[in-house]
């Protein structure tokens, strides 16, 4: 099993699975981006110490793998709160009014683009194209698509519902 | 190293000239041998080729789009055009493209006179700007990253600096992050650079976002010439320039020189900024006489006047030479001792290092920070003539007849290695040095004779690649420092009326070593520039 000395860890399950990962690719980096996800699943985010660390489990620079994660929006470098907000600002969803849902979003959490609340509940952030132009326009709260018929009334609605009942079912808010 | 058995060339029509190449060739390396200039950012002959800059569209015959030229393998027949309507528009387009975000402030931008951008706009570019200055995307300017400062807003994103941080030091500081028009080039960690070689991104960086805090403002670099020359900082001896303001005569800078046999187009830093200690603190002036622990000045005439008299019992003297010497100083030195009857030579090196089996770091640098360890022991052996390691010089101590040490050629600040030589000299023999700085390491010494530093001499030198190079004077010798030739004279003379001749080296190396080294007549004007590799020594 890889094993490297790091301040933060991967449980011996997750090593596991990382070295799964490795093995299913000719090279140790190929697997940078699964093991990315999976080290933000676990770390909430990525920081300069689990980059650090993936990059030793690879065995990579770590500055490739900082490459690699600024490059993604999916990849979040610091602390987003419990809800990450991501409205997508390309421009299908721009011309069917992301900008509205933007401002909406804004008003209800009191923070701007790329700000975090003070309760560390939300965050709100723009982002490329989600490759659901069909249905735009359209967001993302962490790994969930909200993405039917959108408009600013939902995203208030939305926000509201979790923050009193500290969850949603996305189907529900967006019907 | 190529085979006998040629390769069949192939034939490429650029700009209607017909040039036969190798079928290995990119259509932009067909153009350097056609002699055409094709404008480029990210191609550099010593890196690996990323294609990314666009700058190098040239039209091809029967491809239905431009294509770049520096990835563009040749095939026989080709007709390429590097300078039409469409390949020009298409450069002026990239270019353009380059600028969007580019501050354009040459005013104050260091790079100002040797930018790629400027030069490209006046051949390439002309074109009337689009973009209103304050809808540029900003970035930080002028960030410290250790021997080089940063300006991310002036990059073009050439990739150059990353690739060679990937590919020569394997220390990978450099990144590009973010996307788009936010990219941005960085130490991905925010921290210094780490490694021996960061000079050369100043260098190859085509535009002012990566310069070298030591040159930074210190003059426009069109004021500057350039002299070739070779590093002397260890014995690799890498091809370098050096940059000189005709007016002032000072010195500027260092920089390497292409030589794909030697140091491809890299130096160390070592070799790029340890230059200071000509013009430094410590720097050695005129003749100084030390007697109880005080510090005479006094004349270059009064110390000769004294080794003259010495010589008259040439027996309990010992010369001591520097590797750091030229082969010419060298075979003068003890051609003329030996002529006065000298008897004991004895060779100044890092004797730790010198015989060490993986001497060199991956990289360029080898361990034995002197240049000339290969020439001094050819120039002996060419002369029939023996030395002594330092076990020698103790021994001959031992034997008790030693009176006087002459020591030669030390030159720079870092020089510790040649301490064990001074320390095996027992009270009793007086030491004379002829070194560029006043050391702590040299207290002992009775006089102190300011030497001629590697920028203010001339002459040959022969490296651990076994390869004779050229140094070349750069620059006046500070005040009354003179090289070993000027030493010899005065010495046999006695006194201080007859300085050696101006072009000492050229007769040396044309009368006396060329023929032996080379096995041919040599002109000293005509050595290649890129030096000449030696047969091994027997
Ligand atoms: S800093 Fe210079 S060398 Fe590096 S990518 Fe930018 S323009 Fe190219
Ligand atoms: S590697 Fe050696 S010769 Fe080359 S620049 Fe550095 S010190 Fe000078
Ligand atoms: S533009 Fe928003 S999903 Fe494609
Ligand atoms: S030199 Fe060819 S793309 Fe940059």
């Amino acid at each position: 099993m890889t094993e490297v000395s790091s301040p933060v860890h991967f449980s011996e399950q997750m090593l596991e699975t990382v070295d799964r990962l490795i093995a299913k690719y000719e090279k140790p980096e190929c697997a940078l981006l699964p093991i990315l996800h999976l080290a933000q699943d676990q770390f909430g985010h990525l920081s300069p110490p689990v980059l650090n660390y993936v990059a030793s489990l690879l065995k990579m620079p770590p500055g490739k793998v900082f490459d690699v994660v600024s490059f993604y929006t999916m990849f979040k470098t610091r602390d987003m709160g419990k809800w990450c907000l991501q409205i997508c600002h390309n421009v299908t969803c721009t011309m069917m009014g992301a900008e509205r849902l933007v401002h909406a979003a804004v008003e209800s959490l009191g923070v701007g683009v790329n700000g975090v609340t003070e309760d560390k509940q939300f965050s709100l952030v723009t982002v490329e194209c989600l490759g659901s132009c069909d249905k735009a326009p359209v967001m993302q709260v962490n790994n969930e698509f909200v993405e039917r018929a959108l408009d600013a009334e939902k995203v208030k609605n939305l926000i509201k519902d979790l923050r009193e009942k500290g969850q949603t079912t996305f189907e529900e808010v967006t019907r | 190293m190529s085979t006998d058995v040629a390769v069949k060339k192939v034939s490429v029509t650029i700009d209607d000239k017909k040039v036969e190449v190798t079928p290995d060739k990119t259509v932009f390396q067909a153009a350097v041998e056609a002699g055409i200039f094709v404008p480029h950012y990210c191609y550099h002959p010593d890196l690996s080729i990323a294609g990314v800059c666009r700058m190098c569209l040239v039209e091809v015959d029967n491809a239905p789009k431009l294509q770049i030229s520096c990835n563009t393998p040749v095939r026989d027949g080709m007709v390429v055009r590097t300078s039409s309507d469409k390949a020009r528009q298409a450069q002026k387009g990239s270019l353009e493209l380059h600028l969007i975000n580019h501050p354009v402030d040459c005013p104050i931008c260091d790079k100002a006179g040797e930018c790629k951008l400027q030069d490209f706009y006046r051949e390439f570019g002309l074109y009337k700007s689009r973009v209103e200055l304050e809808d540029k995307v900003h970035k930080p300017k002028a960030k410290d990253i250790g021997t080089i400062v940063l300006d991310a807003e002036r990059c073009i994103l050439c990739t150059r600096c990353t690739r060679f941080t990937h590919e020569v030091t394997h220390t990978d500081e450099l990144v590009i992050v973010n996307r788009g028009n936010r990219s941005e080039l960085k130490t991905y960690d925010d921290g210094p650079l780490r490694n021996d070689y960061t000079g050369n991104l100043a260098d190859i960086c085509p535009v002012g976002a990566l310069t070298a805090r030591d040159f930074r403002f210190q003059q426009r670099v069109w004021f500057l010439e350039k002299k070739n020359s070779v590093c002397t900082m260890c014995a690799r001896g890498c091809n370098t320039t050096v940059s000189v303001n005709p007016k002032t005569k000072k010195l500027y800078r260092v920089e390497p020189r292409r030589n794909p046999e030697v140091n491809k187009s890299w130096i160390c830093d070592t070799g790029r900024w340890r230059y200071h200690y000509v013009y430094g603190e410590s720097r050695l002036r005129t003749p100084e006489k030390i007697s109880d622990g005080r510090v005479l000045e006094s004349t270059w005439h009064q110390a000769f006047g004294e080794m003259k008299r010495a010589l008259e019992d040439p027996s309990g003297i010992v010369i001591g030479l520097s590797t750091q010497l030229t082969n010419e100083e060298i075979l003068e030195l003890v051609l003329s001792f030996k002529e006065s009857g000298v008897k004991h030579f004895v060779r100044i090196v890092d004797e730790q290092v010198i015989e060490e089996r993986s001497p060199w770091d991956g990289v360029l640098k080898h361990r034995d920070h002197t240049p000339n360890a290969e020439g001094f022991a050819r120039m002996f052996s060419m002369m029939n003539t023996k030395f002594l390691d330092c076990a020698g010089l103790a021994a001959l101590v031992g034997e008790g007849n030693l009176r006087h040490a002459w020591f030669f050629g030390l030159e720079g600040e870092d020089v510790s290695w040649a301490s064990r030589f001074v320390e095996a000299l027992p009270e009793g023999v007086s030491l004379t040095l002829h070194a560029t700085s006043r050391l702590p390491i040299w207290e002992r010494a009775q006089w102190l004779l300011p030497a001629a530093s590697a920028f203010e001499k001339s002459g040959t030198m022969v490296n651990a690649l076994g390869r004779l190079q050229r140094l070349q004077a750069a620059i006046p010798r500070v005040s009354l420092a003179r090289d070993g030739h000027a030493v010899a004279f005065g010495v046999q003379r006695g006194a201080d009326r007859d300085a050696a001749p101006e072009a000492r080296h050229v007769d040396l190396f044309e009368k006396l070593i060329a023929a032996p080294l080379l096995g041919r007549e040599q002109v000293w004007k005509k050595l290649d520039p890129m030096g000449v590799a030696l047969k091994e020594r027997s």
